[in-house]
C-alpha cells in the first residue's frame, strides 16, 4: 500500500446496504452501478447513498465484482489478457449457491450493472437447462401450486413440448 | 435516492432473514428478469416452464426473445414444435428472434423457415439471427423477399443463406449487419448499403472483388473465405470509401493477388490478419500506399502479411509521412523477417508507446520454424542498423525461448527505448530445454545495457508446472 493515497484526492462514495452496513468505494467502482453513474452525471450524487434493496452480504460481493472489473479494465494489460482474466474471474465468481446467485441477479437488476446482470442470468439459464421441471422446482424451492388434476391437464395439453 | 444518514441507521440493523422457510426467489423475480434468463435458452426449455407453477404458466408466452435450435434428425418434430410455440405466443413485439438451423436442413423446410421469418417481421423484430448452415449450397432454397422490407430490424445476422434481392432494400433502422452469403456480387452490396442509411457495423464474409462506399459505417470487418470456390484461383480486390469509419478489420486467406485501396480519414483502429501466397514488387507498392492512406491510425494490429513486406522494404521505400501509431500489436509466427518489419514500423512511428508481440507458433511448428531461422543473421543485421530513438513505454512479448532473433530484438529495444517504463517477457519453454534455461535467460537479460534507467523488466514463464514463477527486477 502506498502512503500517497492521502495526497492524491480520489472521489469516494459511501454505500449503505439494507441492513445498515456502510461500504466505501472509489468512483471507478461506483460508476459501474448505472443507478449511481446517472446520479453522478446528473451532478446529484451525494457522497452517501442508501441502497434499500441490497443486503450487506450481497453488496460486498457486488463491490468485489465491480472492483475487479474496474481494475482489470484500467490496467495497461492487453485486451486479450484482460478478457481472459475477466472470464476466469467471472467463472469463479459464479461459483455460489442458487440463493446467492438469485440475490446477485436481483441486485444487478436493481443497481443496473449490465455485465453482472447478464452473467447471473446466463448462469441461471445454464442451471435450468438440461434439468427436468421437477429438478428445477427442487433446486429453486418453487412451490408447485397446481393440484394433481390441474398439473395433469397442463401436462396433457403441453405433451408436444415434452419429447 | 434518500440520503438520511444517520437517523435511519438503526432501523434495518436487526433485520434478519427468516431462514426456517425456504424462499422461492426464482418466482419472485420480475417478469422482465425471467424473460432475460429465457433469452439464453432454446424455446424447448422455455415452453416447459409452463408447468413449474401457476406463476409460470403463461410467463413464457410473452417472452420477447425467441430462440429455436433443432436437434439432429428430428426435423418434423422441430417444425411442429416451432409452429405450435409461435401459435401460442402472445407478445406484441419480438426483441430477438434466433433460428440456429445447423445441419438438419432439408429443402422442404424452406417454406416453414420463411413463414417463421415473416412471423418475426410482422412482430416488429429488432434483432434477427438466422444461421442456416448448409442451406447455401442448395439452389432450392429461397429467402422470402419480405426480409428486405424489414424496417424494424436493428441488428441482423444471416449466416450461410442463399438469397437473391429482387427489388430494393428498406432496412431503415439497421445498425449492425453480419452476412455470409457466397453468391452476392457488387450489385447486392450496393443495394444493402443504399438501403441501410443508419448502418454502422458491417461484418462480411466474402471471396471476391468488392467496393464499399458508405457514409454511415463506423466499423467494418471483412473476412475472406474461399471455401466455396473449391480451389479455383481468383484475385481479390477491395476498395473502401468510408469517411466515418473508425475501425477496420480484414482477415482470412487469399489465393492470388490482392488489391486494397482505402479512403478512411476517420480511422482510429486497423486490424490486418490475412495471408496471401507470396509477395512481389507490385504488392510492396500496394502495402506502402495502404500505410500512407492510414497514416493517422492510432491502433494497429498485424498478422504476418503486411509486416513481412515492410521488413523487405529499404529505408527510402518505407511509407511516408510518418505514422501516427500509438499502439502496435503483432500476433503471428515471429521470425526475424517479422521482427525486422516491426523495427521498420517503430522507426516510422515516432509516437508509438505500446508494443505487444505474441508468437502464435504452436509447439508442433517449433522445429521447422527453428530451421528456417537458424543462424545469428538477425543479430548482425541489427548491428548494421542505425539506432533510433524509440518512445516505447510498455512492451509485452510472448515467445518461445528458442528464438535467438527475439533475444537480439529485445537487446536492441532495451538499448534504444529511452522512455521505457515496463517490459513484460512471457517465455514459453519447450520440453527439451534444460531446467535452468530460464535463469540463464534472466541473467542474460540482466546484462543487457538499457537506455531507460527506470525500466522495469518482468520475466514470466508460461505453461509449465510452476506457472507462477516470475522474476521481477528493475
Amino acid at each position: 500500500m502506498s502512503s500517497s493515497t492521502e495526497l492524491t484526492e480520489k472521489k469516494v462514495f459511501l454505500l449503505k446496504s439494507l441492513d445498515g452496513v456502510i461500504f466505501e468505494v472509489e468512483e471507478s467502482v461506483a460508476v459501474q452501478l448505472e443507478v449511481i453513474r446517472e446520479l453522478i452525471e446528473g451532478d446529484c450524487a451525494r457522497p452517501f447513498i442508501s441502497l434499500y434493496n441490497v443486503t450487506s452480504e450481497i453488496l460486498a460481493l457486488v463491490i468485489e465484482y465491480c472492483k475487479h472489473h474496474a481494475e482489470t479494465c484500467s490496467g495497461g494489460t492487453s485486451a486479450t489478457i484482460a478478457d481472459e482474466d475477466l472470464k476466469t474471474f467471472d467463472n469463479e465468481f459464479m461459483n455460489v449457491d442458487e440463493n446467492i446467485l438469485l440475490e446477485l441477479c436481483s441486485a444487478a437488476d436493481y443497481l443496473d450493472i449490465k455485465s453482472l446482470f447478464e452473467l447471473t442470468c446466463r448462469t441461471l439459464a445454464s442451471l435450468i437447462k438440461d434439468r427436468t421441471i421437477i429438478e428445477v422446482r427442487k433446486m429453486f424451492n418453487v412451490e408447485n401450486d397446481f393440484s394433481v388434476v390441474e398439473e395433469k391437464a397442463v401436462r396433457k395439453e403441453f405433451a408436444w413440448a415434452f419429447k | 435516492m434518500e440520503n438520511d444518514f444517520p437517523s435511519d441507521f438503526e432501523l434495518y440493523e436487526s433485520q434478519e432473514l427468516n431462514s426456517s422457510e425456504p424462499l422461492d426467489r426464482l418466482s419472485e423475480l420480475p417478469d422482465s428478469v425471467v424473460h432475460f434468463i429465457f433469452s439464453f435458452l432454446p424455446m424447448d426449455y422455455v415452453v416447459r416452464t409452463t408447468i413449474l407453477s401457476k406463476r409460470w404458466k403463461d410467463l413464457w408466452t410473452f417472452v420477447p426473445y425467441i430462440y429455436f435450435q433443432p436437434k439432429e434428425g428430428e426435423l418434423d418434430k422441430f417444425t411442429n414444435f416451432v409452429n405450435r410455440t409461435l401459435m401460442l405466443w402472445k407478445g406484441k413485439k419480438i426483441q430477438k428472434f434466433t433460428i440456429d438451423f445447423k445441419d438438419v436442413y432439408e429443402p422442404s423446410s424452406c417454406t416453414d423457415l420463411n413463414l417463421w421469418v415473416r412471423f418475426a417481421l410482422e412482430h416488429e423484430v429488432e434483432e434477427l439471427d438466422l444461421d442456416y448452415f448448409f442451406v447455401t449450397l442448395d439452389d432450392r432454397y429461397w429467402m422470402t423477399q419480405r426480409l428486405f422490407s424489414g424496417s424494424s430490424i436493428k441488428k441482423l445476422r444471416i449466416m450461410d443463406c442463399n438469397m437473391e434481392v429482387s427489388g430494393k432494400i428498406h432496412w431503415d433502422q439497421l445498425k449492425s449487419l453480419t452476412i455470409n452469403t457466397v453468391r452476392w456480387g457488387q450489385d447486392e452490396i450496393d443495394k444493402v448499403l443504399s438501403g441501410s442509411p443508419q448502418l454502422e457495423i458491417l461484418i462480411m464474409y466474402t471471396s471476391e472483388k468488392m467496393s464499399i462506399h458508405s457514409g454511415s459505417l463506423k466499423k467494418l470487418f471483412i473476412h475472406f473465405d474461399l471455401h466455396n470456390h473449391f480451389g479455383e484461383e481468383i484475385d481479390s480486390a477491395l476498395e473502401i470509401w468510408t469517411p466515418n469509419l473508425q475501425v477496420l478489420e480484414i482477415s482470412g486467406r487469399l489465393y492470388c493477388k490482392f488489391f486494397l485501396q482505402v479512403n478512411v480519414p476517420s480511422l482510429v483502429e486497423a486490424t490486418l490478419h490475412f495471408s496471401t501466397p507470396g509477395y512481389d514488387d507490385l504488392e510492396m507498392v500496394m502495402v506502402r500506399d495502404f500505410f500512407q492512406s492510414i497514416h493517422h491510425v492510432e491502433k494497429l494490429s498485424l498478422g504476418s502479411h503486411f509486416i513481412k513486406e515492410l521488413s523487405a522494404m529499404e529505408k527510402n521505400d518505407l511509407p511516408s509521412p510518418p505514422l501516427n501509431l500509438k499502439r502496435l500489436s503483432v500476433d503471428t509466427y515471429i521470425g526475424k523477417d517479422v521482427l525486422a518489419g516491426i523495427l521498420n514500423l517503430l522507426e516510422i512511428s515516432p509516437d508509438l508507446s505500446i508494443l505487444e508481440i505474441m508468437d502464435l507458433r504452436s509447439y508442433e511448428d517449433g522445429s521447422e520454424f527453428f530451421c528456417r531461422n537458424v543462424g545469428g543473421n538477425f543479430k548482425s543485421q541489427l548491428e548494421l542498423r542505425d539506432s533510433f530513438n524509440m518512445r516505447l513505454k510498455t512492451v509485452t512479448i510472448t515467445w518461445y525461448v528458442d528464438s535467438t532473433s527475439m533475444f537480439s530484438f529485445i537487446e536492441f529495444v532495451l538499448k534504444n527505448a529511452s522512455k521505457l517504463e515496463k517490459m513484460v517477457i512471457q517465455a514459453k519453454p519447450i520440453d527439451s530445454h534444460p531446467p535452468d534455461l530460464f535463469f540463464e535467460i534472466a541473467q542474460k537479460l540482466l546484462r543487457m545495457p538499457r537506455s531507460s534507467p527506470n525500466a522495469e523488466v518482468v520475466l514470466r514463464r508460461l505453461y509449465s508446472e510452476d506457472d507462477s514463477s516470475s522474476i521481477d527486477y528493475s
